[in-house]
């Protein structure tokens, strides 16, 4: 994981170099950095649940028409996890049953992206319509919430059972609105395509629930235009 | 105070040395209310006064009305075009002044300004306001021919004609009442119909207060005629080719002309259904016809001193120079000085503006813009045919015009030395021989024209006796027909004069290493200007009057000219905060902003609105100006920029076409996120524009437009206009 992050930190730092050429770049009434919260709202096709992922990004505008951020993010989906328990019944014979427990699969994201303002419907960085290509290293753990114990009692287990690294790419659209010259409203909807598919492997439960979250996000976030 | 005096008796010197030398015409003293009151508070006032017993429908086309006339005759009186308290305002206020001397009260109602057209007209609004053209005052032939004009149009004032007309228009387009069952044509005929009894009604009581007055009855028909050769020169008299001609330099056989068209002297045979006004002649028949049996002893030309009129009537002609200049119609001006200098032989304002005007055409001569300056030499009548003549001869010779026009700017510098104009306009006619027509300083001999002729015609002879000896009896006799006069290009010897000023040379070796020098952007600049913009690195600029527009095309009345009128306000502004943040010295000319007291404000509003409108009709590569260069350089000094900012924002909604979209997000509602915002902007378009014109090169600096598909949200405006100013303020790193 530190390895992955490294190199997404690394390949900003190059993008932030590449800017200071186009220190000229106006940005928004002359402010070009930003720092934004991003919660983005996900319905997991087949696990059936709505997710919220929480982001945190700052971003730079490097050029009439660019910006480049780094975004990290973080969220705890609901999963249950099956199991066969072994159970005794009254006549002591042997027997198993079906146990469902409640999981919860921590993600943590690592983003970087670049935002595309659209110039030709004349939208200048980092106000109006944009589209977004970023790519994403996803580091998921299953936990166990609570299972049940052998007497049929459920209690906090907080085990974990799976953890998973996965790389996605992800492409947007949205747009940005700024109010009082400061806070930027952005409105945004993400399709994310995980580039590792684990089928049958002992981690393809957590994976594709996290590949399924990760597919399509809607996205409301508020940032600050700081300088 | 000693050099105070002294620097007076200079200047009174200097005056009384150049004497015939006109100052173009400016507004005075203090500005009148209705030119600085804001236009909604106009419009609210008279919707106020509506009465209220009248019929709604009545009173919601008055309140149209009182909404459009107030905003578009606004922007008239905003524009710098009209003027007052200037001596030709004044002259035409004292003949007013005259026609209603009995009727003070409705004197006090009244307002009288004159209008900067060439346009020979009169208008009034309903308001109460007459404006009279300089067209037409320098066409008249007496001050009772304005009166009578007056008289005309202060009728139509006190009838409110123009409010009625607007809503005649109206119930006829909407077809109510007597009007339902009206084809498309009728309709035409019948809006017509009522403009032109307006006009009947106009002249009968126009004449009924000319009687009033000691006016005389036979200067009413000139009035007539007045109107009928209005298409026609201040006067028609040969053309003066040698204003253009010089020992050296004179125009070949075959550029004058000797029959120019008749001028037809057949009254209009217009159907008068499809016109506004009756014909000239019924009107000129109905005022004779009235006049006939009234007593006409006593009756005057002149009430005021002839001189007065004179003055007033030389000023508008002098004023039409420069507009006729301005407006591209260089063949009109160059016609018009020549008539002019006929009466002012050598007056120094004349032979400047038609240097300028050479200057202009010159540019134009030989390129694809030619016919946007050229009048066709079939249909114009009189005298002006021989100027219209020659420029469409030198057509096919752009360097010819450039160096025609060169020789003469050439005679003006030494002529007037300490006007450094003509030095700038000689150095870019120079740059244009140059760089457009590859006319080098070798290309002109210093032989003198005359010499050469003489040398050409003994040159001729000798070939012609040399061919002689060896030719049979039969050639001798073939040639007898075919005698060819010696031929020189003339244009050559058109600088004989100048070949020894080494100034001149140095000018034209200078442009000929700008030439070279000048390349166009390489694609890896043009990629980061793309990228980055400009960095013009300008210290100050001064902002003219921001345009703001609201149209909503989903509306009747398009034109949302309230809204548009805060929208402006904010947009002013908007510039000025935002140029303060980039740190941009910005100075801002705008109409909106100008109060009774700033009458030099004003005025340099005019003087810039006339270099826009001049420079707007120019293409934007074509870096010319003729607007006098003097005043150019004062203004340019007082502002202490030349850098002058024009920027326009203009919001439109229009109906959007939502249908798809929404279809196809209820189909696959997966894709809602994206199809939303395209479904809530969708029909709301802004148009940026920005452009920055140096007034002292007459370039276009920098140019950007951009369209922007959302409603005009402030964030937005904010983001376009920081870009562009910081753009011009910026620096290269």
């Amino acid at each position: 994981m530190k390895k992955a992050v490294s190199l997404l930190c690394a390949s900003l730092l190059v993008c932030m170099a590449h800017t200071t050429v186009f220190s000229q770049v106006p940005g928004y009434m002359g402010k070009r950095f930003s720092a934004h919260y991003d919660p983005q709202f996900m319905y997991a096709f087949l696990a059936g649940h709505f997710d919220v992922h929480h982001n945190a990004s700052l971003e730079y505008v490097t050029s009439l028409r660019h910006a480049i951020g780094f975004r990290y993010g973080f969220s705890n989906l609901k999963d249950e996890y099956q199991y066969e328990q072994v159970v005794m019944d009254s006549w002591g014979y042997t027997g198993y049953d079906n146990v469902n427990v409640d999981m919860m699969d921590k993600v943590q994201s690592f983003t970087i992206y670049a935002k595309f303002f659209n110039k030709r419907q004349g939208f200048i960085a980092p106000a109006g319509a944009y589209t977004a290509l970023g790519l994403c290293f996803l580091h998921s753990k299953a936990i166990i919430q609570q299972d049940i114990n052998d007497n049929g009692e459920l209690y906090s287990n907080g085990e974990t059972i799976q953890t998973d690294n996965n790389y996605a790419l992800y492409f947007g659209k949205g747009r940005q609105f700024i109010a009082g010259n400061r806070i930027i409203i952005n409105l945004a909807a993400h399709l994310g395509i995980p580039l590792i598919y684990r089928l049958g492997g002992t981690h393809d439960e957590l994976s594709n629930r996290v590949a399924f979250s990760y597919f399509f996000r809607a996205q409301l976030g508020i940032g600050f235009l700081a300088f | 105070m000693k050099p105070l005096l002294l620097a007076a008796f200079f200047a009174c010197i200097a005056i009384a040395a150049h004497p015939q030398n006109y100052k173009p015409l400016q507004a005075g003293g203090t500005i009148p209310k209705e030119f600085v009151t804001k236009s909604s508070a106009k419009y609210h006032e008279e919707k106020q006064n509506l009465q209220k017993t009248e019929e709604k429908k009545t009173q919601k086309i008055k309140s149209a009305f009182y909404l459009e006339s107030t905003f578009s005759i606004d922007n008239l009186l905003k524009s710098g075009y009209v003027l007052f308290n200037d001596p030709v305002s004044d002259y035409v206020n004292k003949v007013a002044g005259e026609i209603l001397k009995a009727n003070p009260e409705i004197k006090d109602e009244l307002r009288f300004y004159t209008l900067k057209s060439t346009a020979v007209n009169a208008f009034s609004t309903s308001d109460g306001m007459v404006l009279i053209n300089l067209g037409l005052l320098a066409q008249i032939e007496n001050e009772a021919q304005l009166a009578f004009i007056l008289c005309h149009e202060i009728s139509h004032c006190l009838e409110k004609h123009a409010m009625e007309n607007y809503i005649h228009k109206e119930e006829v387009s909407k077809g109510k009442g007597v009007y339902k069952k009206l084809s498309f044509d009728e309709k035409m005929v019948e809006k017509m119909r009522y403009s032109k009894d307006n006009e009947e009604e106009a002249d009968k009581m126009g004449f009924e207060l000319y009687l009033k007055t000691k006016y005389s009855f036979e200067a009413l028909s000139g009035a007539f005629d007045v109107l009928q050769y209005a298409h026609l020169p201040i006067d028609n008299i040969p053309f003066n080719y040698s204003l253009l001609e010089s020992s050296n330099l004179k125009l070949p056989e075959e550029y004058k002309l000797a029959e120019v068209n008749p001028i037809s002297t057949e009254e209009e045979d217009e159907d008068e259904d499809e016109s506004t006004h009756p014909s000239v002649s019924t009107r000129r028949q109905y005022i004779a016809d009235e006049a006939k049996d009234k007593p006409a002893e006593g009756r005057v030309k002149f009430i005021f001193p002839e001189a007065e009129f004179g003055k007033a009537q030389t000023t508008a002609r002098n004023e039409l120079m420069r507009l006729y200049i301005i407006n591209r119609d260089y063949e009109t001006a160059i016609y018009h000085a020549s008539i002019l200098l006929e009466k002012e032989p050598g007056a120094q304002y004349l032979e400047e503006a038609l240097g300028r005007a050479l200057y202009g055409m010159a540019f134009y001569c030989g390129g694809n813009d030619f016919s946007d300056v050229h009048r066709e030499p079939e249909k114009t009548e009189g005298y002006l045919h021989q100027t219209v003549h020659l420029f469409d001869k030198l057509d096919g010779h752009g360097e010819e015009a450039a160096i025609i026009a060169l020789r003469y700017m050439l005679a003006l510098k030494k002529k007037y030395p300490m006007n450094a104009s003509n030095e700038y306009y000689a150095d870019r006619l120079v740059k244009l021989l140059v760089e457009e027509h590859d006319v080098e300083w070798d290309y002109f001999l210093s032989e003198t024209l005359e010499a050469a002729k003489k040398k050409a015609e003994e040159t001729a002879a000798d070939t012609a006796a040399k061919d002689e000896q060896n030719l049979s009896k039969y050639d001798k006799i073939k040639k007898q027909s075919v005698v060819e006069a010696p031929t020189v290009n003339y244009i050559k010897y058109a600088l004989a004069d100048y070949k020894t000023d080494s100034d001149l040379k140095k000018v034209f070796a200078k442009h000929k290493k700008e030439d070279k020098k000048d390349k166009p952007l390489s694609s890896k600049e043009k990629k980061a200007i793309a990228r980055r913009g400009y960095a013009l690195n300008i210290k100050k600029v001064l902002v003219f009057d921001p345009l703001y527009a609201f149209i909503d095309e989903r509306k009747k009345e398009s034109y949302r000219y309230l809204e548009s009128e805060k929208g402006q306000e904010e947009f002013s502004d908007r510039i000025e905060d935002i140029s303060k943040r980039v740190g941009l010295k910005v100075s801002v000319l705008d109409a909106g902003k100008i109060t009774s007291s700033d009458i030099e404000d004003f005025n340099d509003f005019a003087f810039l609105t006339e270099y826009i409108n001049e420079r707007f009709r120019h293409s934007d590569d074509m870096n010319l100006s003729t607007i006098e260069r003097d005043r150019v350089l004062a203004f340019t000094k007082k502002y202490d920029t030349p850098y002058v900012n024009l920027t326009a924002m203009i919001y439109m909604k229009q109906n959007a076409n939502r249908g798809l979209l929404m279809a196809l997000s209820i189909i696959y509602p997966v894709i809602l996120p994206f199809t939303l915002p395209k479904m809530i902007s969708s029909g709301k378009n802004c148009y940026y524009l920005d452009l920055l014109y140096n007034l002292e090169t007459d370039e276009l600096v920098f140019s950007e437009a951009y369209n922007i598909y959302a409603s005009d949200q402030p964030y937005l405006v904010n983001s376009h206009l920081y870009h562009t100013l910081h753009q011009i303020k910026s620096a290269k790193k």
